[in-house]
């Protein structure tokens, strides 16, 4: 075994650990055992820093693979469907290296931050154990090498999130929140599954590796649009779980959970699994399944940037923020920009991360006020936490140097040479769906910004409404009427801020600051070659990019019809194109809209910070007035799209509809029947007698009575004489014997 | 007029025994191990002389696994005159006796009624070693003579352990019921073999079975020698209708030795009746279709059948944990016959894969059930009521064995009675209803078997009493690593299934 698969299973088993530790022990411990959660995650941030170093700066080899599987269930050779084999492995590349390293350390950073965040709390401990356990099914998410694996991680993940969504469950907001979450999640996953099903059924075997060998061998027995619908299935998975539009319902909602935890697994790590998985199994999307993922991370982006710009709770507007940036990687997978994808994944996770870390804070030293109505001035009160939330701002809405700005460029500049490479028309929609989300999110962080930190405080003007949540707390607390001063936060909440702020500047990435492709990043992550492509027989070098952008130029060979050409295919050299024309194509258009995508983005941020200066800071114009002024846009927009409004019309009504009626069959049809068959039962019954009471108590009953009364009369046999026995044995082989001599004879 | 042998005969003679030592270590060691015990009884003095000699036969028979590893290296083959055989599958029996002679070891260690009962413990571990023996020497014997002899070693040293509490009146009437019932079998099964010989002049089960195959045989005395002699292998198993003493024993004997007999004397009736079905009844192509006209098969199935249903209904009725048990070991005696009638490679497998989940599970299930009556004195069921939030761990315990007794998931109780029904089901339709029975029996046990965790956690105790039982430290570990083993091999099940495989060659040979 390579060592460092030693090492990732150490990574992946110790937050297990913790959560065994802490679950069960947490009473027991002093501080409720949190320094165990805090330590174990350090030592395992440390192994995954190490393993980190050792791949990404050691081998620098953007091929790097290493893979360790075992035979986890050997059921032999099933009739009717063959040798049926679960494996079960690792497998470790610059993919999986820089995922372990994230993960762990905003996993620790989060552990940290909620020492601070979270004192005090009545299931303090719990909190840690809950955290643990979504660490190790997270990583076991990015360590996995298998379908399977992923989907038992994929579930063990949904349940942590239900677990923590629901951490204050006294509350039934938070308790709603929970069910939507997993039911939402369900939905898609059920997709998934089918998808993993579908590519079952056709080879065997859940490991990616051997599919995408099979696939690129032309071993994929069914129709094209089979492998399509399968694609869109295993995206279901993503749609689900990185709550793109229309499963997106349940990821605002969720922010009834500990702000930790809306930064760890709501911003940063879980929902971007749905991304990391369609990264995973991005060579074997055909070009039709690619289409929909395309639009539809599109049109998220899009729509949850407009919820975004009127919502007035500080973590709603982060929420749909979130939505939006999925929204963003799914389209930069959709259109073929990988790396510029995941680039954008890893960003973000940072800087989203430290966003809500920050608005936690903010909430903490508000008194869990949330309404950014009732805040403003807290940059005098609170400047780390001022300074830290504005670099990720800046990194959000993407402002040159930071590097927020290098990925969504990345993908933008894929999305255009995506429509010119389809040809225009409708597709000229997905870049331009981007270009108008990135003005509106310049916008929408400004506004919260200045609403949160500048201008004077507005605590005052809050009214007092009796069935206010946070007022009502604030009597609770015997604060009626006074207003504390707000303070900055703790240290172990502030240096987790410092750090990821720290991780959304552009160096981190790249020399550069206004091309990613520059940096290592992007060298390491490179788009794999698709397995279900058009198969053209390798010419030399259709789009010779050599020494040029990492990002566009570079490519992986496919011999078509090999069988092994996966593996084929991940033996970089310098310099090379892809076999299929499609990718190609793309890869060599994007490279050449880079530029023009800067430029159009900038524009649009500027434009979205003049106008969010406009509004809230020179106040040229009312925000108030103008929402009356396009009143029914504002309250599309206010209303969430109406998104929930029509599933609980259609969804939700129609099940509760179907169980009406079910009910209604049941208690009307099935019961009349039963009650009929009952009643000229008793009729029978009391016509003849005590006898049939048996056969009205049903099966259960008569079987047991029956099992009952036979044991009663057979336990008479053993009488407690030995004599008795040793004639029972006599006559039992007399039997014996008679029977077969009765046998012999006839 | 006897002639003496010659000189060089008796050379001869000599020789040979000499070179079958060498594959003897093992049961020489025992052997001397047994000795010694008595030896170190009388030499002993003092308060702690029980738990001294516990101890020594503890690790002295741990340090026969050593002799044992070694044999897996040697030649398999017959040895003695063809008295004795060394195979893969008397290796595996003879791991699983001395395993089990320690846990009956470890129990009563653990048994405080042994303090309350025995004033000296003398010969007792002496005789667990015996008993360890004489099942080593079934599980590896070839001869007819070395199968009466070793069988009535372990008889004998059963009936005295069974009746060791001499004061105890159930005990004692344990033993002399066993006596008697064990004398009556043991004539049967005699009378039996005295038959096979009149008819072949062999006593080596092989030399039999081509005699047999040669020259013919009379059915109607081969019927009647089989089914004498399965009365003798069916007392040893504890199957219907051979059960009767068992219920009457298991209750009366102290526990470590109830646990013992119904796990490790089971298992060796099971490691002869499987070799002695094998080789000395001669069978073609597809099992028991040659010998003239007679169904075994039905012989087996009935046997097997009749022990399903009658363990699991009776045990219904029963108050008594330990009599509740032994009643469930008759149903367990059926479950592993059905691997037997299949009498193929797969059943020899399953046969054993449940042989050694039922070793773990019951002997963890009476592990639990000494630990509780050191506590509460009694076995009665209705003394386990409200024990679960005394004694939460055993609670659990207790509750996880039960479960796997019962052949629920994910222990390793389902693997075992899915490696039998699967093997049923691979040998064809007519073996379905046999499966089926098995399922449902399982599910008549279900009830019972839940009987105590209903009793222990649901039910309040009669006479309330806050202070919780604590087992002490060194019990509570044991139950949680049996526990733990319960699910494990549950869940990891290929290393076992793997040496039952491995273990099923006879004679170093693959039968099939």
């Amino acid at each position: 075994m390579h060592s460092l698969i030693q090492l990732s299973i150490a990574v992946l088993l110790l937050p297990l650990l913790s959560f065994v530790i802490l679950i069960f022990f947490n009473r027991r411990l002093p501080r409720r055992g949190d320094f165990i959660g805090v330590g174990i995650l350090g030592a395992t941030f440390g192994l995954s820093a190490y393993i980190f170093w050792t791949v990404i700066v050691q081998h620098y080899d953007p091929a790097f693979r290493v893979a360790w599987d075992f035979t986890w269930i050997d059921f032999g050779n099933v009739p009717g469907v063959g040798p049926l084999v679960i494996k079960m492995g690792i497998v470790i590349d610059n993919l999986t290296a820089i995922m372990l390293a994230m993960v762990t350390l905003i996993s620790f950073l989060v552990h940290l931050y909620s020492t601070g965040y979270m004192k005090g709390d009545k299931h303090y401990g719990r909190f840690f154990a809950y955290l643990g356990i979504f660490t190790f099914s997270m990583l076991g998410i990015v360590l996995a090498d298998n379908l399977f694996a992923i989907y038992i991680f994929w579930e063990l993940v949904g349940l942590s999130s239900y677990l923590l969504i629901g951490f204050f469950f006294e509350k039934e907001s938070a308790a709603d929140a929970q069910k939507k979450a997993f039911l939402a999640n369900r939905v898609g996953d059920i997709g998934m599954w089918l998808g993993i099903l579908i590519l079952y059924s056709q080879f065997h075997t859940f490991s990616y590796h051997e599919i995408f060998g099979h696939l690129a061998a032309g071993e994929f027995g069914m129709s094209h649009a089979w492998l399509t619908a399968a694609g869109i299935l295993l995206f279901m998975g993503c749609v689900g779980k990185s709550a793109q539009f229309p499963l997106h319902v349940w990821l605002p909602d969720a922010m009834e959970g500990p702000t930790p935890v809306s930064a760890l697994i709501h911003a940063a790590t879980m929902v971007a699994a749905g991304v990391y998985f369609v990264a995973r199994i991005f060579v074997l999307l055909t070009p039709e399944a690619l289409y929909v993922i395309s639009f539809v991370g599109a049109f998220t982006a899009f729509m949850a940037a407009t919820i975004a710009i009127t919502q007035h709770d500080i973590k709603r507007v982060l929420a749909y923020s979130t939505v939006s940036q999925l929204g963003y990687m799914v389209l930069g997978l959709g259109v073929g920009a990988y790396s510029a994808a995941i680039f954008h994944l890893v960003t973000h996770a940072f800087f989203k991360a430290c966003l809500f870390l920050g608005s936690g804070a903010i909430i903490h030293a508000m008194h869990h006020e949330q309404d950014m109505r009732w805040m403003g001035g807290l940059r005098k009160n609170m400047p780390w936490t001022f300074v830290t939330f504005s670099v990720a701002t800046l990194a959000l809405a993407g402002l040159p140097l930071s590097s927020g700005f290098m990925s969504k460029d990345a993908i933008l500049a894929g999305a255009i040479g995506f429509a010119q490479a389809e040809g225009g028309g409708i597709y000229y929609l997905v870049p331009f769906l981007g270009f108008i989300s990135a003005l509106m999110t310049a916008f929408y962080m400004g506004r919260q910004i200045w609403l949160v930190f500048f201008g004077e405080s507005r605590t005052h003007l809050k009214p007092a409404a009796p069935d206010d949540h946070h007022a009502a707390h604030a009597h609770d607390d015997g604060h009626e009427g006074e207003h504390h001063a707000v303070h900055e936060v703790a240290w172990n909440m502030r240096l987790p801020l410092v750090i990821l702020a720290a991780l959304s500047i552009f160096v981190v990435y790249s020399p550069d600051p206004l091309d990613g492709g520059k940096g290592w990043f992007m060298h390491m992550i490179q788009t794999p070659a698709t397995v279900v492509g058009e198969t053209v027989h390798a010419e030399p070098a259709l789009h010779m990019e050599a020494g040029e952008s990492l990002a566009a130029g570079e490519g992986h060979e496919v011999v078509p019809g090999h069988g092994a050409a996966q593996m084929h295919a991940e033996t970089h050299t310098e310099g090379h194109t892809f076999a299929d024309p499609r990718q190609a194509e793309i890869g060599h258009l994007s490279h050449a809209a880079h530029n023009q995508a800067i430029m159009i983005s900038s524009i649009m941020v500027a434009l979205g910070i003049v106008l969010a200066l406009v509004f809230y800071v020179f106040r040229l114009i009312d925000p108030d007035k103008t929402a009356k002024a396009i009143r029914p846009l504002y309250l599309l927009s206010f209303n969430k799209w109406y998104w929930d409004e029509i599933y609980n019309a259609t969804v939700i009504k129609g099940s509760l509809g179907i169980a009406r009626l079910l009910s209604w069959f049941d208690a009307n049809i099935v019961d009349g029947v039963v009650n009929g068959v009952a009643t000229l039962t008793r009729k029978f019954a009391f016509a003849n007698g005590s006898f049939d009471r048996y056969a009205v108590d049903g099966m259960v009953n008569f079987t047991a009575f029956f099992v009952n009364t036979s044991g009663a009369f057979m336990k008479k046999l053993q009488t407690g004489k030995v004599q008795t026995y040793v004639v029972m044995v006599i006559l039992a082989l007399f039997g014996y014997f008679v029977y077969y001599f009765t046998q012999l004879v006839y | 007029m006897f002639e003496l042998p010659s000189g060089a005969e008796i050379q001869s003679i000599i020789s040979i025994l000499k070179s079958g030592l060498g594959f003897f270590i093992p049961e020489i060691y025992l052997s001397i191990l047994f000795m010694g015990l008595i030896i170190l009884d009388l030499a002993l003095k003092g308060r702690n002389k029980s738990g001294i000699l516990g101890w020594a036969t503890l690790i002295g028979l741990g340090g026969s696994f050593y002799f044992i590893a070694q044999q897996h290296a040697m030649q398999a083959g017959e040895h003695f005159f063809g008295m004795y055989v060394l195979d893969e599958y008397a290796i595996f029996f003879k791991y699983f006796f001395v395993a089990s002679g320690m846990f009956a070891v470890v129990a009563t260690l653990a048994d405080r009624k042994f303090d309350a009962e025995v004033k000296s413990i003398g010969e007792y571990y002496a005789l667990v070693v015996a008993m360890v023996i004489g099942m080593v020497m079934m599980a590896a014997a070839s001869d007819l003579l070395m199968i009466f002899l070793a069988m009535e070693l372990v008889s004998l040293s059963a009936y005295i352990l069974s009746g060791y509490f001499k004061r105890d009146a159930r005990s004692s009437e344990a033993a002399l019921k066993y006596l008697v019932y064990g004398a009556v079998s043991s004539g049967l099964m005699l009378y039996g073999f005295s038959l096979i010989y009149g008819m072949t002049a062999e006593t080596n089960i092989l030399k039999i079975s081509m005699e047999l195959a040669d020259h013919g045989y009379d059915p109607l005395v081969m019927i009647l020698a089989t089914l004498l002699i399965m009365a003798g292998f069916g007392y040893k198993i504890g199957a219907f209708p051979f059960h009767f003493w068992s219920p009457d024993v298991y209750e009366g004997a102290p526990t470590p030795i109830t646990a013992y007999l119904s796990v490790a004397s089971k298992a060796a009736g099971f490691a002869l009746l499987l070799r002695f079905f094998y080789i000395a009844v001669p069978h073609g192509v597809s099992p028991y279709e040659d010998i003239l006209g007679i169904d075994w098969l039905t012989l087996l199935v009935i046997m097997s059948v009749a022990s399903m249903i009658y363990g699991n209904v009776v045990a219904i009725w029963q108050k008594n944990v330990k009599r509740l048990l032994a009643y469930s070991s008759i149903a367990h005696a059926g479950y592993l016959l059905l691997g037997v009638i299949v009498m193929d490679e797969i059943g020899t497998q399953a046969v054993l894969f449940y042989l050694l989940s039922y070793f773990l599970m019951n002997y963890a299930a009476f592990y639990v059930v000494v630990l509780i009556s050191n506590r509460t004195g009694s076995e009665t069921l209705d003394d386990y009521r409200g024990l679960g939030s005394k004694m939460p761990l055993a609670g659990a315990a207790l509750t996880v064995f039960l479960i796997s007794l019962v052949g629920l998931p994910p222990t390793v109780g389902f693997i075992g009675k899915l490696m039998i029904f699967s093997a049923l089901l691979s040998k064809g339709a007519l073996y379905i209803w046999l499966a089926l029975i098995g399922v449902l029996t399982s599910v008549i046990s279900l009830y019972y078997y839940m009987l105590i965790p209903l009793n222990m956690f649901l039910r309040e105790s009669l006479e309330p009493n806050e202070k919780s039982l604590n087992p002490g430290f060194l019990a509570q570990l044991m139950m949680a690593v049996l526990m733990i083993l319960t699910i494990w091999f549950g869940l990891f099940f290929e290393p076992l299934s793997e040496f039952a495989r491995y273990s099923s060659a006879m004679f170093g040979l693959s039968l099939y």
